[in-house]
């Protein structure tokens, strides 16, 4: 009897004890005989059926032989055999976490369907973005489906955590390189895992981090944060580079504080003042009211000038030896009257991250009385980015053979450090490299050790934002792949850890330094899970504590050398004179940010809100140099400098300043993922540090030259009103141009100033009465709306272009992305699209330039030009005024998308989810997600994706709408006003969207519809829309105006 | 035999006979093909190819092989489609209207222009097909067949469905039409076929046709009728063609000038069409005595009257851009002149409106060279006109923000090379296995004394084409 093996499964005891019986039985097949010979005996063959039965049988074999050529429908659901509590089939679970795409730390929603994240919206009650995510994060959603992720360790975690413990316990120093962390609880197993070794740092390197707010401040108020800027508070606005409305530091938060100072009240009509002095053209600088455009090389100058002009009022002697930028000193005299007027409530940011500079701004504010009004120090915010200099130690002592062990969590300095050589060659000095990466990238390929991380969708986390305010990240699926959360990872290495769970050292964490003593620890806990953070009691050691313990020592030095206060002579010294040369500035772009989470399509096809440009980057180039050196969009520029050069298409803005041209961080990947690698060129080289911080713009030694080549940029928009070669040109010469114009102005985006609103509510909007009038005539039976009838306002004023809303489109929609090649082709499949339109000399530097963001969804005409021309009725009306387009109905004839006047249908050229060009490395695999069966769990299983050949358009969200009817229907009630909000909606940072009910005379949209600034796009068309606008309230943007205002400018209080 | 006034140049010259022309139309069929025609046919076969296997490709690939875009939904494919029925409507014109107004000058060409009719059309009924996102459901969905939808039903407001009725029912008027026509002159090849197989098939095509007076009666009666159904259809097709763009409101579509624009461009295009079909097949067949220089002269008058009546057009539809003061209007028109597709606007302008007008001087019309050429350019001229039309309108509409251009790729171009290879494939067919002129019709312009003698010409040809060829006489 052979031995049996113990660790198979063995089939009842007679397999156990293998005995005798069991193995002759084992050889057969069949345990008894089969009576193979009574069936073929004679007697059973032999035809006793009579004729009825022979038909019957021969009936039923015939039938049965033709049922089986039917082919029956596979199904392969699979039922819960025991369903969990928490999933009902059909209906959304959401949870609440916080975003982890860029440091800021929003409140999000996270959408789950049968168990997987599907859709991130913004959480209302986060205390600082109230409900608004930002495009990166509304897109963060596909990067945890991201199928080129590391999915296992390089190693078995057992052997894995073997090797680190054994390279930890191997002595030398251990270092923990991270991104910024905001979580105490992170911070602590940090800690923790340190305290193991005996020589030890923790160093954090945010790659286009700012830090110089902090260190100014520590050096004039000797704390180093970072304040809270509340523009909510704010009445005058003064930036100087700041991309506050859409990447510094916190954009959702600002644009949420900014855009309730836009929006215009009809009964005591105010709005804030923005005057923007930047280089480059940014989003925010869009929306200013007055923006000037100023040389990187001069805005020190140009913030030292406005220091005098505000010193000046206020007794305080100025700096000497300031050369006004001689574009900037009329905007510089306006900004200081408008911020002198409103002092306690104004506002001065720069984007720089020059101490100095830095430094400057905060005497200004501090000479406008503005902090603890509208800079909040005692709510430190943790969303700026960590200290640069630290970064620079590490790689010195690397490179000096300092360290024995580096363990990198989630960090690339290989692609982004300002010197990856030197970094490179310091980590071939690293005795032992962990990297602890979502991918293998182009850092985590050089490492010996690589554990993969989890995405925060599937990761537990304290994280504390701003102090005081602590916002929890919750799994809501579990790890995909083989990965483990980063933190565990660490836990798993800490020898005596009470456990190696995230979730246990969270809520221990959070019980033990929160717990305020009311109810139960686990109620406490539970609660502050379900709302998505808690903000209250305070911890006795907050993340702003403890980064300021790492930096103990610095601190203590800068201490010795500077105390508290203002020196501004030794500032200005430092900021240096005027350069007047070429000058380059690194910035982040909308959606890609730093590059950190850019292998995403739907980051990677939105486009760019003031070039419109998707899939690369490209050095703007400003209209003045555009014309003196006849360079058009598209041109291969060669930009150098300081011994770094990349070659990139040319895109031209207007009223760029002169001498600068700009260039995206994040692109210029090779080990990115699938969706980036090879795309564009890497920015991170220029912003060299300079000293301890690192400088985004470079103003010395730049040459930007053409190299006579072309490449073709991929823009969802042509038309720029001042190029008039390029593809957008306008036939006709000037009275062409006029005539477009003039179209944009009365027609599509209407706008007005604030001067001539307070005369007339209906400013700007004057043609509408007549129009209304000619409309009034009619030869088509109107539609009848018993039940609802659904309307959407946008308003022009409030909306500052940050394209959230395009990507929460997107994702909720299931709009299939197309890649470069096609986007090119004009064939970008987006539902809802943001134009652009500038107004003005585009060579204007006095400000005069102004700019409009307008998004387009399909406008539900109750007139739709679409429906009437469909041969086969596949685009019809709803009773509720929706334009329904009906996929399986749909033939593709396109006559629909001719005929609209909006262009906002968009058919399927190629089937976007099966044709193997879209999951091309070579494409990029725009739509890869869609290919695979990981990608495509993404998917929101209540919108169908598209075949090809059919039209598809903005439904307006639907699926939401009879989410929101069957809810209120099932509890009885009267659908509320608000109760359902579109995916553009939700996400919109500014709430400039409004949906709702039109037949509810007492809903926001009716009341919006009533509006006198309200206008359809298009109105003498008389298609009859159903989405309408808000006219654009500006405040007048000429100096001379805001001098002569002041003395009319009423101080609002707070 | 109809009047012909003696200061009016002979119709046929050469001093032909009944026989002499039934010899002459047919000697292409008896014979057996040359190499020019068997070389010609290849070419087109070969393009012909190339062109379906493009379009399987489209079919394969999606409409996205295709250079269209969100803004330009149309742009090759509906241009080729209203060039294409243009060229339908000579034919149509010149058997139906022509007959009615007896304009016996017609007789010699009818046949050709309504075999061109015919597969004109083919090549246009092509595009509306092909051009949709799903042909294989919309091809049966677009017809208001009794379904099993409840009351979804096809949407009669839309001008494309308007389209499918008017050009089916053109085609299959154009169709009988010809047909009807040609079963006196299938009768005479069956009669004189010697091959078995022939004789078979040009018997049952010619549908037992005997010549009898009552045979000649009915058929009269018939072709009458029809005539009367087709000459609407001249006006109707194109008119209806142009409510696809009419009864828009795209800025340059959006005209009531377009119904009769349309149809003067489709008449001017389709003689443009003969004219250049003309003048090779009487070179190629011989047949100058049947096609006489007076055929191509009346042709090229008709070409200067449509040409200048576009010309009219182009210039009222500016007027009227400008008088109405709608800005979008006005935008379209400048930007057909001066915008990034001005190029086509200029071909339009000088090969539809300006070098038709050589047509004035005799000399040109009787150069069979230069009519060649001018032809040429009306065809080029009037594909231009509907490419900017459709797709220069399309280009730059209401909001500048969505303003794009277009560029075809190959997938285009070559599909619309191969409904020429699909056209003269067929036509290459015709012009071998039927008789490219109206025999029967042809021999009402002669006086032929011979034809009193019964014995004389039946040497090869039997009772039925001695009656055949006699019945033609009841005319007289």
């Amino acid at each position: 009897m052979e031995e049996y093996k113990r660790n198979d499964y063995w089939n009842g005891l007679e397999e156990y004890n293998n005995t005798p019986q069991y193995q002759e039985g084992k050889s057969k097949e069949f345990k008894e005989d089969l009576p193979l010979e009574d069936a073929l005996s004679e007697e059973s063959l032999g035809v006793k059926a009579n004729r009825r039965d022979f038909l019957k049988i021969f009936g039923f074999g015939l039938t049965a032989a033709a049922l089986a050529a039917c082919e029956t429908p596979v199904k392969k659901a699979i039922p819960f055999v025991v369903k969990p509590d928490t999933v009902t089939p059909g209906v959304a679970n959401w949870y609440a976490s916080t975003c982890q795409s860029c440091a800021a730390g929003c409140g999000i929603l996270v959408k789950t369907r049968e168990g997987r994240p599907i859709k991130v919206e913004g959480n209302p009650s986060s205390p600082f973005s109230k409900g608004g995510v930002c495009a990166t994060g509304q897109a963060s959603v596909l990067n945890l489906y991201d199928s080129t992720r590391m999915q296992k360790p390089s190693s078995p975690w057992a052997d894995l955590d073997a090797a680190v413990a054994s390279a930890v316990a191997g002595g030398g120093k251990v270092v923990v390189l991270t991104p910024r962390i905001n979580s105490p609880v992170s911070l602590k197993i940090i800690k923790d895992f340190l305290a193991q070794a005996g020589s030890s740092a923790h160093v954090q390197y945010s790659p286009a981090g700012i830090d110089a707010i902090a260190l100014a401040h520590q050096n004039n108020f000797g704390s180093a944060v970072t304040p809270t800027y509340k523009f909510q508070n704010a009445d005058v606005v003064v930036s100087f580079g700041a991309d506050f409305l859409g990447t510094w530091i916190s954009p959702v938060e600002f644009t949420k504080g900014y855009s309730s100072k836009r929006k215009v009240n009809p009964e005591n009509p105010k709005m804030s003042k923005h005057y923007q002095f930047e280089s480059i053209f940014s989003l925010t600088g869009s929306n200013a009211d007055l923006r000037i455009p100023v040389d990187a090389g001069q805005d020190g100058a140009a913030l030292l000038s406005l220091y005098n002009l505000i010193a000046a009022k206020a007794g305080q002697s100025p700096v000497s030896g300031v050369n006004t930028p001689a574009g900037a000193a009329e905007g510089l005299k306006a900004a200081a009257d408008s911020l002198w007027s409103a002092k306690g409530h104004s506002l001065v940011v720069s984007g720089s991250n020059n101490v100095a500079m830095q430094e400057v701004v905060n005497a200004i504010n501090s000479l406008l009385g503005n902090y603890g009004k509208t800079i909040d120090m005692d709510t430190p915010s943790n969303q700026a980015g960590a200290n640069y200099g630290d970064m620079v130690k590490l790689v010195s002592e690397m490179n000096a053979g300092g360290v024995a062990t580096l363990i990198m969590v989630d960090v690339n300095p290989v692609y982004n450090y300002h010197d990856s050589a030197t970094f490179a060659a310091g980590l071939a000095k690293v005795k032992n490299v962990v990297a602890l990466s979502y991918r293998v990238d182009e850092t985590a390929a050089l490492a010996t050790i690589k554990a993969p991380i989890n995405h925060s969708m599937e990761s537990w986390d304290v994280l504390e934002p701003k102090k005081g305010h602590y916002s929890i990240v919750q799994p809501t699926v579990r790890p995909l792949f083989d990965t483990r959360q980063w933190q565990e990872s660490l836990l798993a290495w800490t020898k005596d850890a009470s456990s190696t769970k995230m979730l246990d050292a969270c809520k221990a964490w959070f019980t033990s330094a929160l717990y305020n003593g009311a109810g139960s620890t686990k109620a406490f806990w539970e609660k502050a899970v379900k709302e998505g953070g808690y903000s209250g009691s305070m911890a006795p050691m907050s993340v702003m504590d403890a980064h300021e313990e790492m930096h103990e020592e610095d601190a203590a030095e800068v201490a010795e050398g500077n105390s508290a206060g203002f020196d501004i002579a030794a500032a200005a010294a430092a900021i240096g004179g005027a350069k007047d040369g070429k000058a380059i500035v690194v910035y982040q772009k909308v959606g890609v940010l730093d590059g950190h989470h850019a292998n995403n399509p739907h980051i990677m096809e939105l486009p760019d809100p003031m070039t419109k440009v998707c899939w690369d980057n490209f050095v703007t180039i400003p209209y003045t140099m555009a014309k003196a050196e006849s360079i058009i969009d598209g041109d291969l520029m060669k930009v150098a400098a300081g011994g770094y050069e990349v070659t990139l298409p040319a895109v031209v803005l207007p009223a760029q300043a002169a001498n600068t041209v700009g260039i995206c961080v994040g692109y210029g990947r090779t080990a990115g993922g699938r969706v980036i690698n090879n795309i564009g060129k890497n920015a991170y080289p220029f912003a060299v540090a300079a000293g301890n911080q690192r400088s985004y713009t470079v103003t010395e030694g730049v040459s930007v030259s053409k190299t006579g080549e072309k490449m073709t940029l991929a823009k969802t928009q042509y038309y720029t009103g001042y190029d008039l070669r390029d593809e957008g040109g306008v036939a006709g010469g000037v009275s062409g141009l006029k005539n477009i114009e003039s179209r944009i102005d009365n027609f599509i985006v209407k706008d007005t100033t604030l001067d001539q609103y307070k005369e007339k509510k209906y400013a700007g909007n004057e043609n509408r009465a007549g129009i209304l009038h000619e409309n009034s005539l009619t030869l088509w039976k109107t539609h009848k709306k018993k039940g609802y009838h659904w309307g959407m306002s946008v308003d022009l004023n409030s909306c500052t272009g940050c394209s959230a809303c395009v990507v929460s489109c997107h994702t909720e929609n299931n709009v299939p992305m197309v890649g470069k090649k096609e986007v090119a082709t004009r064939r970008d499949m987006h539902w809802m699209r943001i134009d652009r339109y500038f107004k003005g000399n585009p060579d204007a530097m006095d400000g005069s330039l102004q700019v409009a963001h307008q998004p387009l969804m399909c406008q539900h005409c109750d007139n739709a030009p679409c429906e009437t021309v469909c041969p086969v009725l596949a685009t019809v009306h709803s009773d509720e005024g929706l334009n329904q387009q009906v996929y399986n109905r749909c033939v593709g004839t396109r006559y629909c998308a001719n005929n609209c006047p909006y262009k906002v249908r968009r058919f399927n050229w190629f089937s976007y989810y099966s044709n193997d060009k879209f999951n091309s490395d070579e494409r990029n695999a725009p739509n890869g997600h869609m290919f695979d069966s990981v990608g495509s769990l993404v998917l929101n299983p209540d919108v169908v994706i598209r075949a090809r050949g059919v039209m598809e358009k903005c439904s307006m969200c639907v699926q939401r709408i009879q989410e929101g009817k069957l809810k209120a229907k099932v509890a009885r009630k009267a659908l509320e006003d608000g109760a359902i909000k579109t995916a553009c909606q939700q996400s919109c940072p500014a709430d400039a969207i409004v949906f709702g009910d039109l037949n509810d005379p007492e809903s926001a949209i009716s009341k919006h519809f009533s509006n006198e600034r309200f206008y359809h796009a298009l109105e003498e068309v008389k298609t009859l829309p159903t989405v309408g606008y808000m006219t654009k309230i500006r405040n007048n943007n000429t100096p001379e105006w805001h001098k002569m205002s002041e003395a009319t400018t009423t101080n609002t209080e707070v | 035999m109809s009047y012909e006034s003696p200061i009016r140049e002979p119709l046929v010259t050469g001093g032909k006979g009944y026989h002499d022309i039934t010899e002459g139309v047919l000697a292409p069929l008896e014979k057996k093909p040359n190499m020019t025609w068997l070389a010609a046919f290849g070419l087109s076969a070969m393009v012909m190819t190339m062109g379906v296997s493009l379009i399987i490709w489209t079919f394969f690939e999606g409409i996205g092989a295709w250079g269209l875009n969100k803004t330009i939904g149309w742009a090759f494919d509906i241009t080729n489609f209203v060039f294409w029925v243009g060229i339908g409507h000579a034919g149509t014109l010149i058997s139906a209207i022509l007959l009615l107004f007896r304009q016996t000058w017609r007789n010699s060409i009818n046949r050709a222009a309504e075999a061109m009719t015919i597969f004109a059309v083919i090549c246009a009924a092509l595009f509306p097909l092909i051009h949709m996102g799903r042909p294989w459901v919309g091809a049966f969905w677009v017809l208001p067949l009794p379904n099993t939808r409840g009351s979804l039903w096809v949407n009669f407001n839309s001008p494309l469905l308007w389209d499918v009725f008017a050009i089916s029912t053109y085609f299959s008027v154009s169709l009988v039409f010809w047909y009807l026509g040609l079963i006196p002159d299938l009768a005479s090849i069956r009669d004189r076929a010697k091959n078995k197989i022939a004789k078979a098939i040009y018997g049952a095509l010619s549908m037992g046709w005997n010549g009898s007076t009552r045979t000649w009666h009915r058929y009269e009666i018939v072709s009458l009728i029809l005539a009367g159904l087709a000459t609407p259809l001249v006006l109707s097709v194109h008119t209806i063609v142009s409510f696809d763009f009419a009864t828009s409101i795209v800025p340059g579509w959006h005209t009531t000038i377009f119904p009769p624009y349309f149809v003067a461009g489709a008449i001017f295009s389709g003689f443009g069409m003969v004219q250049t079909l003309m003048v090779v097949t009487r070179k190629v067949y011989k047949l100058e005595n049947f096609i006489t220089l007076s055929h191509m002269d009346a042709m090229a008058k008709i070409v200067i009257l449509t040409g200048s009546l576009v010309g009219i057009a182009y210039a009222t539809e500016f007027f009227i851009a400008w008088y109405s003061g709608n800005t979008y209007e006005q935008y379209a028109f400048i930007n057909r002149m001066f915008g990034p597709y001005w190029w086509s606007y200029w071909a339009m302008i000088s090969c539809n409106v300006i070098t038709p007008q050589l047509f004035w001087f005799k000399k040109v019309r009787e150069n069979m060279l230069l009519t060649f050429i001018i032809s040429i350019f009306v065809n080029i001229g009037m594909w231009f006109e509907r490419f900017v039309i459709i797709a220069t309108s399309l280009a730059r509409d209401f909001m500048p923000a969505n303003w794009a251009l277009y560029t075809p790729t190959y997938v285009e171009v070559g599909i619309f090379i191969g409904t020429f290879g699909v056209f003269f494939t067929f036509f290459f067919l015709f012009a071998k296995f039927l008789p490219v002129v109206n025999m029967f019709e042809v021999k009402t312009l002669v006086k032929d004394d011979t034809v009193v003698d019964h014995g004389h010409h039946d040497d090869h040809g039997d009772q039925h084409s001695h009656s055949a060829e006699a019945g033609v006489s009841h005319s007289h």
